[in-house]
């Protein structure tokens, strides 16, 4: 599909109905967890854009399991810019950021993710939800979209995390009633009822498949294509606390499922990539997130053929252990 | 004499850590007394940093971090970069830097949190002044920084520097920056023949004058009510931003605007948007330049801000002159009102940049 096509059709019911049905089609022939999750992480995106939809643009650290309670789906710019310049609207966004008033060096994500919004590929938010203290860049981007659009901007104050051992059980304390407020607050905003024994239930079955298949990937017994793990986890953000999101997660636990993420062999040989001083590792490992425009290094053919496959981890993994057992 | 704690950014009062028996000195200070012989480039910052945490960070390793140097540092994290600075020099300096966290609003909860990081702050404070009564180390400031023996007497000394007093002057341009190291700034927009109605920047007299007016009893709830109010800054939420740059340049009318941002400041690009629309909603040409720290204003950053400078001016001594010649359109030509230039006495109106 032409990307004017889908610019023009994103808020008609029929072109996203389109978008959505093709990676239905796929998730089911393939039958594996990323298209799964793609399929859902966009139909949920897809339907934000919906006349009247509640659009809440939250941090990439927030806790979706809050929003899952009421049914609503985080739009998380940082992964939202992402998808956007992976699919056909590449063009459109590019030119929205050059002619951004925001300056080049600022953070790719937050700059594309603004651009898109100027373009209207992504819907314009009801509610801006920060966390501190990593990042002040989103929390200045979400602060100053919630004033350009007269909506709420509300920030999870997080201390600084000690260097060393748990957190002191005030500062829990104080994150958790500051949550406690946040999620009555978001019944009040929309109107819905909370189910959110059932979206930590949901969260908490993605976290366990998570852990097992981190185990794996850790111990060196599970190798995975790192460039789709990546994309995999930060799309599986978006439905943290929803049955497709557990579903999704604990489709990663079969064979089948993990299909197209498992790497069989790596470390060909091959001549070393140019620039890169690693060129001898049998694995391309980083901890942290690769630039999200950028094929160079992530894209085909030459990376995976030095090694098989880019391995990368996440700087931050997704609930490394189930959420909230009790509370 | 007696020891030295330094602060890497305004947030700080000086006058909280001397009321410990420190003398409290801006690290910026150091960075430039260094004169460049701290090479940034020797430590390990990625290119895409703050130049200004740049040569804090390679000021405090060159002295702070140096063998048999005592001297204490706060490090704010106001920012993500100060915060990497601060994680960075705590590797290398162990106890003897503290990382408070400084909030965006100024709200009661806020408020409490802040309080209670002076009051851990104070506690620190406190454990190291008793062991500072030797005071050699505040000397063992490695040579070619350029830092002397600090004063005899527990005080307040910024040595960094700071912008001197702007008297408002209605129709001059209002400049937004972060820490200046100069007046380079100011004397290049002076030398083009407009005036300096007024400057928010870290590094102005409005801030120092704002952080150093404390009165009434010391608690920490009236020390953090202060530091909030007093520094509001691009880390700010940007409601208290706007408001704030908003009085401040009411009260200097002036007849353009200027933000001066320093690359790879995040805060400073969102900064950037508040005073671009700010600017938009008052009708004031506006201009967004980047400079550097050291800020140097030679090259394409001259030009651009002779080039806008002189939009102020032209439109008066040449525009006006050419409208002159047809009938005299009793507007201009994109249908703005004239105003009395009586009002304008430096610069009038011109092309938004």
């Amino acid at each position: 599909m032409k990307s004017t096509a889908l610019q023009s059709g994103l808020a008609s019911t029929m072109a996203r109905r389109a978008v959505s049905v093709r990676t239905q089609v796929r998730a089911l022939k393939s039958g594996t967890a990323r298209k799964y999750l793609e399929h859902h992480a966009l139909a949920a995106a897809l339907a934000l854009h919906e006349e009247g939809a509640f659009v809440p643009w939250v941090s990439y650290l927030f806790p979706s399991e809050l929003l899952a309670s009421y049914g609503l789906t985080p739009l998380i710019p940082e992964v939202a810019a992402t998808t956007l310049m992976g699919m056909d609207f590449r063009g459109e966004v590019e030119v929205a950021m050059n002619r951004s008033a925001l300056p080049r060096d600022l953070c790719s994500y937050h700059r594309a993710a603004r651009a898109a919004l100027d373009a209207r590929l992504l819907p314009a938010p009801s509610l801006c939800l920060g966390t501190t203290p990593l990042c002040a860049a989103k929390e200045c981007l979400l602060d100053e979209l919630a004033r350009e659009h007269d909506v709420p901007f509300i920030s999870i104050h997080v201390p600084l995390p000690p260097d060393e051992g748990p957190a002191h059980p005030d500062q829990v304390a104080d994150v958790a009633e500051q949550l406690g407020a946040l999620h009555e607050q978001l019944g009040e905003m929309t109107g819905r009822r909370p189910a959110l024994a059932e979206a930590i239930r949901n969260s908490s079955r993605a976290a366990r498949a998570w852990r097992y298949i981190d185990t794996g990937r850790m111990s060196g017994d599970l190798v995975l294509d790192g460039r789709h793990m990546f994309a995999f986890a930060f799309l599986g953000q978006m439905l943290w606390g929803t049955v497709p999101g557990a579903r999704g997660f604990e489709k990663l636990l079969t064979e089948r499922g993990c299909a197209d993420l498992v790497v069989p062999t790596y470390g060909s040989g091959g001549p070393a990539a140019p620039g890169l001083a690693w060129s001898g590792c049998t694995r391309c490992r980083t901890t942290t997130t690769p630039p999200s425009t950028s094929s160079a290094l992530t894209g085909e053919p030459w990376c995976s053929r030095r090694w098989g496959a880019p391995i990368w981890t996440r700087s931050i993994p997704p609930t490394p252990s189930p959420t909230w057992p009790d509370d | 004499m007696t020891a030295t704690c330094f602060y890497s950014c305004a947030l700080v009062r000086p006058a909280f850590l001397a009321r410990r028996g420190f003398v409290a000195r801006p690290l910026a200070a150091l960075a430039l007394a260094a004169d460049g012989k701290c090479d940034p480039d020797g430590f390990e910052t990625h290119p895409n940093t703050c130049p200004w945490v740049v040569q804090l960070l390679a000021a405090a390793e060159s002295a702070l971090a140096a063998p048999g140097c005592t001297d204490l540092l706060v490090a704010p994290a106001g920012c993500d970069a100060m915060r990497r600075m601060g994680d960075m020099l705590a590797v290398r300096l162990g106890d003897r830097i503290y990382r408070p966290w400084v909030p965006r609003t100024t709200d009661e909860a806020a408020t409490r949190r802040l309080a209670k990081e002076l009051d851990a702050l104070d506690d620190w404070l406190g454990r190291h002044a008793s062991d500072h009564t030797d005071p050699a180390g505040v000397t063992d400031l490695p040579v070619g920084i350029g830092v002397g023996p600090a004063g005899p007497e527990p005080t307040a000394t910024p040595d960094a520097f700071v912008a001197p007093p702007i008297e408002p002057r209605p129709g001059g341009v209002f400049v937004i920056a972060g820490p200046l190291s100069g007046a380079d700034l100011l004397v290049a927009i002076e030398n083009a023949g407009v005036a300096v109605s007024g400057l928010d920047s870290c590094t102005g007299t409005h801030r120092a004058a704002a952080l150093a007016a404390v009165d009434g009893g010391f608690s920490f709830d009236a020390e953090a009510r202060a530091m909030l109010t007093a520094a509001v800054c691009p880390r700010s939420t940007v409601s208290l931003r706007r408001e704030h740059l908003a009085s401040r340049i009411a009260s200097a009318t002036p007849s353009a605007l200027i933000h001066a941002r320093l690359p790879f400041c995040d805060p400073g690009a969102y900064d950037g948007v508040t005073a671009r629309s700010l600017a938009n909603e008052l009708d004031l040409p506006f201009l967004d330049i980047e400079v550097g720290f050291p800020s140097e204003v030679t090259g394409p950053v001259r030009v651009r801000l002779e080039a806008f400078l002189e939009t102020l001016t032209l439109e008066d001594e040449l525009l006006g002159e050419l409208f002159a010649f047809d009938d005299a359109p009793s507007e201009d030509p994109i249908g703005r009102p004239s105003a009395p230039k009586a009002d304008r006495p430096d610069a009038v109106r011109g092309g938004r940049s």
